[in-house]
């Protein structure tokens, strides 16, 4: 008994202790020691923070600081000169906001530029497809067209090979937005190491190994078929595409390979060389296709090879015949306006020639209205006025009208007459 | 004779008014927290805050009466309202509370706390007064005279 009542006093007094002492007193020094240590260690916590995740963490450390020292904030206020309690949490959650906007921009661009590796991974499967396909079908026309088959399946698979060309072409140009906009920034506000990254990962997908095979495609397309009209004025319009794409890519590439003596700066040279291949020859079949388009329909414009000549002959044409139609009072005048207007101008060469001219610079559209001017006059000199025709139209059916009504009447009369004057048998 | 003295009375005291020196009042020169400073080699300490800077040398020796080893001394200081510094280091019997004086600073009140010796001193600003914490001793309230008795902590 006296045993369990000393080992229930020891207890008791065991656990009374802590309660009996005096609790330690905090100085205000340490207090604001341990809140300077705290908000030390959460601005080192924004500072490292990589993640949204992290952030969230130091922004709930930022309130448990707030909530703690709440009730020391009169002492803090005056002590942390000169920001004070709240100046300092404020300036925390400033910290922390920023860093959290900065890396969610992070994180964004991160997710961006993943989606665009990607791309990437799936274009230039794609371009590797279609040039493959793009030279079966290369060889298959030449075949055909050596062969004399049928004209039917060789233009099927020149169609094709068109699309298919246009396609690989349209290709290569996304997959090389897709490198650059990786980087989010202009090549020339590149660092170093940035346009080395750029010129690796062109080097991997082979970019300009496809750009040289698109362009020899072409060319190889051009020669191995006879194309004429419209298609002419289509290629000329894509090549001008691939080519204002090649020149805007061009100026990202000579940021990239600054020193123009490396073996890619001569690769770009080359490729301007075999654009320039592409373009005149493209420009020799568009001007031969576009003079054919004048002299298939009779019409006796002077022979051009510029968008200079095309204009200045094209308006002396028109200038000769609007003076002619003043001069000339006969029939002809009509019918040659209409070989001209309705044959060639209106269903040739304005909707499929003057786009591709104007798109390629070879026109302006200055020029454009000029001959547009210059062939409504003559229209207008050529065509009678709209009301006289319908007077005249009026008249002429009033005559034939009146004609028949006499007809009708003279041969009732002349009838009639025969009836009434014939003897009875 | 009595137009005399009291001319004079008169003169006396003209010239006591034009003497006395200006003074602005109220005034409060009190740091809201201590500071913690440590003695350099040549014992001086720099408050930064508010760009104090003094040797310790001459109160080492005044508590421990040794004037050698001044180097690496950790000591407390605050300043109460009415413009009196109390200093006091870990092992010092007393917390001693001086006054400005002309380039330097002059004891005021040697205050006697513990002949043991404070285990592990710190101050408080208490205004009107000063707090002293000592570990888990009783906090004390002292001013310019010494230790405040019965004053509200």
């Amino acid at each position: 008994m006296r045993t369990l009542l000393s080992r229930s006093f020891c207890f008791i007094v065991l656990i009374s202790v802590p309660f009996l002492l005096p609790a330690q007193v905090k100085s205000d020094y340490q207090v604001t020691q341990e809140f300077e240590k705290e908000s030390q260690a959460i601005a080192q916590a924004v500072e490292i923070a990589n993640t949204v995740v992290e952030c969230v963490d130091v922004e709930s450390r930022i309130t448990t600081l707030e909530e703690t020292y709440k009730e020391y904030k009169a002492l803090l206020d005056r002590a942390l000169y000169p920001d004070g309690f709240d100046g300092r949490i404020m300036k925390l959650r400033g910290q922390i906001s920023y860093a959290k906007g900065k890396i969610t921009i992070i994180e964004t661009q991160y997710a961006r530029i993943s989606e665009l590796e990607a791309q990437v991974r799936e274009l230039t499967g794609q371009v590797e497809k279609l040039s493959g396909e793009n030279s079966a079908m290369l060889g298959e026309v030449k075949r055909l067209s050596a062969s004399k088959m049928t004209i039917d399946s060789l233009n099927a698979v020149i169609i094709k090979l068109r699309q298919g060309l246009r396609d690989r072409d349209g290709l290569i140009f996304a997959l090389v937005d897709s490198l650059f906009l990786q980087y989010d920034k202009d090549a020339a506000a590149m660092n170093d190491k940035e346009r080395e990254g750029v010129a690796a990962r062109l080097e991997r997908k082979n970019v300009f190994s496809s750009i040289k095979k698109a362009v020899n495609d072409n060319l190889q397309f051009l020669e191995a078929t006879s194309l004429t009209g419209n298609d002419i004025a289509k290629l000329t319009a894509e090549q001008q595409k691939f080519e204002s794409k090649w020149k805007a890519f061009g100026k990202k590439l000579a940021n990239v390979y600054v020193s123009g003596k490396s073996a890619r700066a001569k690769e770009v040279a080359l490729i301007d060389t075999m654009l320039t291949q592409w373009k005149g020859k493209l420009d020799g079949m568009f001007w031969k296709s576009l003079n054919g388009v004048f002299g298939s329909h009779q019409v006796s414009v002077t022979a051009f090879s510029t968008g200079e000549e095309f204009y200045a002959n094209v308006s002396s044409y028109l200038e000769e015949e609007i003076r002619k139609a003043r001069d000339e009072k006969d029939g002809q005048r009509y019918f040659r306006f209409q070989a001209f207007a309705d044959s060639v101008w209106d269903a040739e060469v304005k909707p499929a020639w003057i786009p591709a001219m104007i798109e390629g610079g070879k026109l302006t559209r200055a020029q454009v209205d000029t001959l547009e001017g210059m062939v409504d006059e003559w229209s207008g000199i050529v065509s009678p006025p709209l009301t006289m025709v319908y007077v005249i139209i009026g008249i002429i059916m009033v005559v034939v009208v009146f004609y028949l009504y006499r007809r009708y009447l003279k041969t009732k009369k002349s009838g009639g007459s025969g009836e009434g004057g014939a003897p009875a048998s | 004779m009595r137009l005399i003295i009291s001319l004079l009375a008169f003169v006396v005291s003209g010239l006591l008014v034009g003497c006395s020196s200006l003074m602005l009042k109220p005034a409060d020169f009190s740091w809201p927290v201590e500071s913690v400073l440590k003695s350099d080699g040549k014992g001086m300490v720099q408050e930064s805050r508010y760009q104090l800077s003094f040797s310790i040398k001459p109160l080492l020796f005044e508590e421990t009466g040794d004037s050698t080893n001044v180097a690496g001394i950790t000591v407390r200081m605050i300043r109460d309202q009415m413009g009196y510094y109390y200093l006091v280091a870990p092992k010092f019997k007393n917390v001693y509370v001086f006054t400005s004086a002309e380039g330097g600073l002059k004891l005021e009140k040697k205050v006697m706390i513990s002949e043991a010796g404070l285990g592990a001193p710190a101050f408080n600003a208490r205004p009107p007064h000063v707090q002293l914490l000592n570990g888990n001793d009783k906090p004390r309230l002292l001013s310019k005279s010494g230790i405040q008795e019965g004053a509200q902590q």
